[in-house]
């Protein structure tokens, strides 16, 4: 139960970075661990069936199992493309607005005639 | 071939014509406008989908279903595709919509190889994530759709555009992580992917697993939710799509929420929680309701459009929410009508803000001299959203309101109905009104005028003839889509009196309520509410409180259940 606590607490803590971070990149790392969150936590489900690795041999030792290692290999293949497209648009706003900081970017954008 | 092989090609056909523009960006000269292979690509990818469709039509009317498992992997873990009646539905009219956005944009001119790229590929997301039968390959597709959708939206590269497309990145990734969450509960319930298949083993599951699955299913309805833009997961919407191309718009506003809604559809008809299906009732009525007010409070004519979607969707899902078979029908049917009126509207509305050079509504009369093709499109638009027969949109929120029934959810729908006919008549009193002698300059060039009345002709005119010629056939195809929906259901509909007068009698309301709205009173009290709703610290919390809100819902309902 404890290690399933603790992925709820880097979720927690990956969230709250979300809200209350006005910096873009930071808000864009605290993604990156809400997303590093669930992964742990999918690794830790798959791991309860047993800790060896998935070779099936025909010996019946219980294997970890394989399925949410492989979605979890797409969920970070996912989460790099979203993390990569979330600076580049983070850079343009910086190019065009000077600053990081999004409270004062979207009172410039609302100025905007 | 066999339905199973063809059906892949719907989804297939997008992917393979996204190619075309890529190898054309990358090996033909650098070019700034679709040269021949992004045509082809463009006409593969956007028609071709329409051919397949038509040809599968016998095998998913009345209840027929369509499975197909890529690379002979088990049915429970393998990449599943499943086309039945909604699918096919929503299938079809999302390349219908994205055919004529993506006709408009051709025609338009200023859309790079790359641009094609992206739109075929967004395309084929929405087609597959239509066809995905498995909770994993359903995350992939919503992942592509977002991710071609935030480039697109920023494509421009407008200050607007770049900071809501990186709103609705932060506000969806964080939801999508839920929607994950969501997953690792119900695999942990069920121990399958595939959303059949769950459905069938949690049917006779132990109470346990059944709460689990509950709440799962709970966070994945949010993680879809943000997608879909109800309230009150609908905070990125308004800038996002106000803010993006106008072929985008239509794009996204016309297909891409519903989308996310029709896999709802088929994620919420696998396990029964009642709790869950009646809090959309009233989480869309009063989307719905909500949507409206702020729709009439904008000056900006594409943001006012954007709320108009909030509040459509907020029908579409009372509709659903209402769980007979009237209420699949009346979701279904108007979810695509309203991808046709909102794509033409967004169409039309925004060439006139191009050839006015503003997209406020205040500094638009006479926006549509020399634009009769515009004139027209609002005009169609305008009457289907507001539910005029004999135009398609009266046909939809006729059988909406049946399904959703009397109470307070009816009263709530029956307010936004008289919101959206005020809304419009708002836009349209001030589109048609004499610009003051003198005071503007064409934006546009005779040059650009004529590009941009050649792509509303190919573009928007098609549209504007669905809207009504779908009205008018409505006797007959009310049954058809009856027969795709809610298989089992005999339908009828014909207009009637009495009910065009209701509609008349709403239309004058509106009317009144416009003109009370355009006083310098009712501006004024507009203005303050503008931005409400929309800021980025407002749409994380609003979702958060959404999600907390669902959770708790399939929390309850997963206690309830007797083992």
């Amino acid at each position: 139960m404890i290690p399933r606590l603790l992925c709820g607490a880097i979720l927690l803590t990956g969230l709250a970075g979300l809200v209350w971070n006005r910096n873009l990149i930071k808000k864009v790392a605290a993604l990156s661990v809400m997303n590093s969150a669930v992964i742990l936590l999918f690794v830790l489900g798959g791991s309860e069936t047993g800790i060896r690795s998935p070779i099936l041999t025909g010996t019946d030792l219980p294997v970890v199992d394989p399925l949410p290692q492989a979605l979890m290999l797409t969920a970070i293949v996912v989460g790099v493309a979203v993390t990569a497209l979330a600076l580049v648009l983070a850079v343009r706003l910086h190019e065009r607005f000077g600053t990081l900081d999004s409270r004062e970017i979207e009172e410039r954008i609302r100025d905007e005639p | 071939m066999s339905p199973e092989r063809l059906a892949l090609w719907i989804a297939l056909l997008p992917l393979l014509a996204a190619a075309l523009p890529l190898l054309e960006k990358a090996f033909g000269r650098p070019r700034t406008e679709a040269g021949p292979a992004s045509d082809l690509g463009a006409l593969l990818g956007l028609a071709g989908p329409l051919a397949v469709l038509a040809l599968l039509y016998p095998a998913v009317t009345d209840g027929g279903i369509v499975h197909l498992t890529l690379g002979e992997w088990s049915p429970s873990i393998g990449i599943r595709y499943r086309l039945d009646g909604p699918a096919w539905f929503a299938s079809a009219f999302t390349a219908v919509v994205s055919l004529c956005a993506g006709l408009y944009a051709r025609a338009r001119g200023g859309y790079s190889p790359t641009f094609w790229f992206l739109f075929l590929l967004c395309h084929w997301s929405l087609q597959s994530a239509l066809l995905a039968a498995d909770f994993f390959h359903l995350f992939v597709c919503l992942e592509l759709m977002a991710l071609t959708s935030y480039v697109l939206i920023a494509y421009k590269k407008e200050s607007a555009a770049l900071f809501a497309s990186f709103n609705y990145l932060m506000v969806s990734t964080a939801a999508i992580v839920f929607y994950l969450f969501g997953l690792y509960l119900l695999y942990g319930a069920s121990g399958t992917l595939s959303i059949e298949e769950a459905g069938r083993v949690l049917a006779s599951a132990r109470p346990r697993e059944r709460g689990l699955a509950a709440l799962g299913l709970a966070f994945l309805a949010g993680g879809l939710g943000v997608r879909t833009a109800f309230l009150p997961f609908h905070g990125w919407l308004p800038d996002a799509h106000a803010s993006a191309p106008h072929p985008v718009s239509a794009l996204l506003s016309g297909a891409m929420i519903k989308v996310s809604f029709f896999a709802q559809w088929r994620i919420l008809s696998l396990a029964e929680f009642p709790m869950l299906r009646e809090s959309f009732l009233w989480l869309g009525a009063a989307g719905a309701c909500a949507g409206v007010v702020l729709a009439l409070c904008q000056s900006d004519a594409k943001r006012l459009l954007a709320w108009h979607s909030v509040s459509q969707v907020g029908y579409v899902l009372a509709a659903f929410g209402a769980g007979s078979p009237a209420g699949l029908l009346a979701a279904g049917l108007h979810a695509a009508a309203h991808g046709l009126f909102k794509s033409l509207l967004f169409l039309s509305v925004g060439s006139a803000a191009d050839a006015a050079g503003s997209r406020n509504a205040y500094r638009m009369a006479g926006a549509f001299r020399g634009l009769p093709e515009a004139a027209a499109g609002f005009v169609f638009g305008a009457l289907s959203i507001a539910a005029l027969p004999p135009f398609i949109g009266a046909v939809s929120k006729d059988l909406v309101a049946y399904a959703a029934g009397g109470g307070l959810p009816g009263a709530l729908l029956l307010a936004a109905s008289v919101g959206t006919a005020a809304s419009f008549s708002k836009l349209g009193i001030l589109f048609f009104s004499a610009p003051e002698p003198g005071s503007r300059t064409p934006a546009l060039s005779a040059v650009e005028l004529g590009r941009l009345r050649a792509a509303l002709r190919r573009g928007a005119l098609p549209l504007a003839a669905l809207c009504l010629g779908t009205g008018l056939a409505a006797p007959a195809l009310v049954p058809a889509a009856a027969g795709l929906l809610a298989p089992g259901y005999t339908a009828a509909f014909a207009f009637s009196l009495s009910g065009a007068a209701k509609s008349l009698g709403i239309a004058a309301a509106g009317f009144a309520a416009a003109r009370a709205v355009l006083s310098p009173r009712g501006r004024a009290l507009a203005h303050r509410f503008e931005r409400l709703g929309t800021g980025s610290e407002t749409t994380l919390t609003l979702t958060l409180l959404g999600l907390a809100l669902l959770a708790a819902l399939g929390g309850w309902a997963g206690r309830g259940i007797p083992g």
